[in-house]
């Protein structure tokens, strides 16, 4: 891309962080719901552990688990930054995509920036301060160790590509608003499937073996499960390098996704538009 | 009284005709619902199959727990979904100005206003999982803990509308509490586990201050280990009926403001 263009690009991104930072300030008093959750996962577990047979259940210690499953909230406020999925449900709900089909710019770069505004105001908002407040909290109560400064700098450039998988995921099935208006029902099914396959709800080790094999042939173990065993240094060397790669492929197998279906609603657009 | 059990039903068919107008839609959001329920589920299904049982309830109990929690939260969902408007900034948007200007209770056309078709989405999930591991369970039905049983459940379903127009009310004061409201309403996915899991004082809590457990969790409990259903039907009863009181008086005064803030 020339210089002019990316210029011309930045300008969504820093509108993504302005409107993120709008937006996060009422999703303060969202976190406080996430607080009641993480307080019933903490119990559920503690029980969890205390009636099993050993000190390890698939693989995990309690401090590994309850660690891992607090990681995983807060990186979820990251990786699922992108508004995406309501910038294109509405514009095509309300016709103003066809305006901006009209402009010299690609959509779905113009989307990518402006959710990486999204991503970057979500990082200074919620991930930095939540994150520091976990570790805290994690070695306070349960002597969980601290992650290494390594470990952090490999998360942060999987959590890039995590939310670039996130965001085209969002895209595509923003796209579905083109078939229902029923935005709201369709970010319900998104997120709970999101969270689930992700990992972000249980460590894929707990699935049956069936849907483990299914989910490797999928984009969803890549965007929060991956990086958090890289935060908890749980991948070494090649398996490092390995989870990059497949991260790295799915961001430019999706996008091409992205591309192909958007010319395809383009077409649709214009023969409506007659 | 009769005048509003005549008006009722058509403010109810008016409701769902304007909802099916947009089928596929409404087929999304029961959908919707439906899976996020069952995904919800399944994650803890997959949590506690790692164990035998969690202080002695095994995956069955867990489950009929489970789906006996979803039937009264879903039914309440879907006939008082309107109130959550209410506290999502309903008060600055003015919504309550229509109802005020008909000679009938404002909070029966605010509830009234719409059906939440989605709610049916977590009712058929609480239904199939009430009857799949009910089946599973050697409960000793008898007829007298069953009619026990939908006495609680009615009394719960009334719990969960209160617990929303208490905190819905307060949007009278505040302009704007759906946040406040979301985090007590979550308070219930305390009751779908067993409440000795939990801390003294978050037992405390879901006891004294916020009874969901005793709502939801205590008749369960009683049933699936043959004990006496009465006496946590009584609690149930209690519980709901003073909660009840409570958001109504909340709500009327906070209502008393609206009128003196309008014009």
């Amino acid at each position: 891309m020339k210089p002019r263009n990316i210029k011309k690009y930045m300008a969504f991104s820093k509108a993504g962080i302005l409107s993120g930072f709008a937006y996060k300030f009422s999703a303060f008093g969202w976190l406080l719901g996430d607080i009641i959750s993480l307080l019933i996962l903490y119990f559920l577990w503690s029980a969890i552990y205390q009636n099993a047979s050993g000190d390890v259940i698939n693989g995990m210690t309690f401090k590994q688990m309850v660690s891992y499953l607090i990681y995983a909230r807060v990186a979820t406020s990251l990786v699922f930054a992108s508004a995406s999925f309501w910038i294109i449900g509405e514009d095509i709900y309300e016709g103003n995509i066809a305006i901006s089909l009209i402009r010299p710019i690609n959509y779905r770069y113009r989307l990518l920036a402006e959710g990486f505004g999204n991503f970057l105001s979500s990082l200074i908002l919620m991930f930095i301060p939540l994150m520091t407040a976990s570790i805290i909290l994690l070695t306070i109560t349960i002597g969980a160790p601290i992650p290494g400064v390594l470990d952090f700098v490999f998360f942060f450039i999987s959590a890039i590509l995590s939310f670039m998988i996130a965001d085209s995921l969002n895209f595509l099935i923003g796209e579905v608003a083109l078939f229902t208006n029923a935005l709201f029902g369709l970010m319900i099914i998104k997120n709970i499937t999101m969270s689930f396959f992700s990992g972000s709800l249980l460590p894929s080790s707990f699935f049956p073996v069936w849907l483990q094999n299914i989910l490797n042939f999928l984009p969803f173990q890549s965007m929060v499960e991956k990086p958090i065993m890289i935060l908890m240094g749980s991948l070494n060397g090649t398996e490092l390098l390995k989870a990059f790669v497949i991260q790295l492929i799915w961001v430019l197998v999706l996008n091409m996704l992205c591309t192909l279906t958007f010319n395809g609603i383009k077409k649709r657009v214009v023969s409506v538009g007659g | 009284m009769m005048k509003y059990l005549k008006l009722y039903p058509y403010y109810v068919s008016r409701s769902i005709k304007a909802r099916l107008a947009y089928r596929f839609d409404a087929f999304i959001g029961i959908f919707g619902f439906l899976l996020e329920n069952t995904i919800i589920f399944s994650t803890l299904y997959l949590t506690i199959s790692a164990i035998p049982a969690l202080n002695g309830w095994d995956l069955n109990m867990m489950g009929f727990l489970y789906g006996y929690y979803l039937i009264p939260k879903a039914i309440d969902h879907i006939f008082s979904d309107q109130i959550w408007q209410l506290a999502n900034g309903g008060i600055t948007r003015g919504i309550l100005d229509k109802y005020l200007i008909k000679p009938l209770n404002p909070l029966f056309q605010l509830v009234a206003e719409m059906i939440q078709l989605e709610g049916f989405g977590e009712l058929i999930l609480g239904i199939i999982f009430l009857s799949v591991f009910g089946l599973k369970l050697s409960i000793n039905w008898t007829v007298s803990s069953a009619i026990a049983l939908i006495i609680c459940g009615f009394f719960a379903m009334w719990f969960f509308f209160s617990i929303k127009l208490i905190f819905g009310s307060l949007s009278f004061w505040t302009k704007r509490s759906i946040e406040v409201m979301t985090l007590i309403y979550d308070f219930s996915n305390f009751a779908k586990y067993p409440i000795d899991i939990f801390s003294r004082s978050i037992q405390f809590l879901l006891t004294f201050i916020l009874p969901f457990s005793v709502v939801i969790f205590f008749p369960i409990r009683a049933l699936l280990f043959d004990q006496s259903m009465w006496l946590p039907t009584l609690y149930v009863a209690i519980a709901s009926t003073l909660m009840l009181f409570v958001a109504y008086f909340i709500w009327k005064k906070g209502l008393k403001r609206y009128e003196s803030a309008g014009s």
